[in-house]
């Protein structure tokens, strides 16, 4: 199954990948660039466009979000849910990060950040949650666009400085440990570009 | 220094009415200050330079210093209004000027989930579009929303419910906007 949608080079390198996955600053991360065999992206992304989001507006957020995707009519999205499920993704999620997931648990929803959205800093931590993951579907972000994923150094258990900035770039899946010290941030969408990206947490 | 209608000791009396009225009480009062004095307090914050306090899990915003702010902190006739509004003496007042522009914000904080006294805040600022952000808004089953509106007093007993400035986005450009805050004890 993961043959089907992930790019060959990723799994042939995964004892490479969690060396930097473990040891990524300030907190265990890492970004696969072109993670998904490209017709599978870019059927996805075509696919994801089509669900429905709805508006998610409080003092940490602004931006839109689909339903539950495991629970999708649509037959791509279905199809990508089954691979984030299966018990063999779960054993790809532990050989790159060493943690271990139960396979079918976890959280998968679409967002949309059209201009001038953002998510604020905050931790994810919610019990339970292992990883969490992104993969972004939507094409030509560059720095200036804003809208990159912000990970906080931390101190006495605080978040502080902004240490390392992704550019959501198109077919790119990133992941990090979820814990009490995951301070992160999206950065607003400085572009008039909608950021569409697929993902949730591993639990 | 204050518009001299809200000192009128019967539109005190109104103003209490309408506060007691509201549920939550609520007291918005527009042209708060005179012309002039709100002309100097823009003048004021246009000139101040404070170095941003930046928390990320609570807070964007700069802190201002002015003389302006310390005179209205000590003003008699502050105290008058508020204390007609309210309807008691106030043993002591709170005050501070935040000042938010793009990327500016405050968050809901759980550690403060209890009840509130009687708090009012003041906004100087430019024309201001909602969609740039910066509302102060008050949680709960329907929550208060007050976008950043020059010159306009907000006084309100918020309860248990929370609040927060709603994160300024880019569209605000170098709009900014002062929040002078004051708690009443």
């Amino acid at each position: 199954m993961l043959d089907s949608w992930i790019n060959p080079e990723i799994i042939e390198h995964l004892k490479y990948l969690k060396k930097s996955f473990v040891s990524a600053q300030p907190f265990p991360h890492i970004t696969l660039k072109g993670f998904l065999l490209e017709e599978k992206a870019e059927a996805l992304a075509r696919e994801l466009m089509k669900e429905q989001f709805s508006e998610k507006d409080a003092d940490l957020f602004h931006f839109f979000q689909t339903n539950d995707l495991t629970e999708s009519k649509n037959k791509v999205i279905r199809e990508f849910a089954a691979l984030v499920e299966s018990k063999e993704f779960a054993e790809f999620m532990r050989e790159l990060t060493g943690l271990k997931v139960k396979a079918g648990a976890l959280d998968l929803a679409g967002s949309c950040y059209k201009s001038g959205d953002y998510l604020l800093c905050h931790d994810d931590q919610v019990e339970d949650r292992k990883i969490a993951y992104v993969l972004y579907l939507s094409k030509g972000f560059t720095e200036k666009d804003g809208a990159r994923f912000v990970l906080f150094g931390n101190k006495n258990g605080k978040p502080t400085n902004e240490v390392q900035k992704i550019v959501p770039s198109w077919n790119s899946l990133m992941l990090f440990e979820v814990s009490p010290l995951s301070f992160h941030m999206v950065e607003e969408n400085l572009s008039k570009k909608d950021r569409y990206a697929i993902g949730g947490w591993l639990h | 220094m204050i518009n001299s209608l809200y000192l009128d000791e019967q539109i005190g009396l109104q103003m209490r009415g309408a506060f007691v009225q509201n549920k939550p009480n609520v007291l918005v009062l527009n042209d708060f200050f005179t012309k002039e004095f709100a002309k100097t307090l823009m003048s004021e914050f246009e000139k101040i330079r404070s170095v941003e306090t930046y928390q990320p899990e609570k807070w964007r915003y700069k802190e201002l210093k002015s003389k302006s702010i310390e005179m209205l902190a000590s003003s008699a006739e502050l105290r008058i209004i508020l204390e007609r509004a309210i309807g008691k003496k106030i043993k002591r007042l709170d005050f501070r000027a935040l000042q938010f522009k793009h990327e500016g914000y405050t968050l809901l904080n759980d550690a403060e989930k209890q009840t509130k006294g009687t708090e009012f805040f003041i906004t100087i600022g430019g024309e201001w579009d909602s969609s740039w952000g910066g509302m102060s808004v008050y949680t709960g089953e329907q929550p208060l929303i007050f976008p950043p509106a020059h010159n306009t007093f907000v006084l309100i007993s918020p309860g248990k419910s929370l609040d927060f400035v709603k994160y300024v986005n880019y569209k605000a450009g170098k709009n900014w906007f002062v929040k002078i805050e004051g708690s009443i004890n």
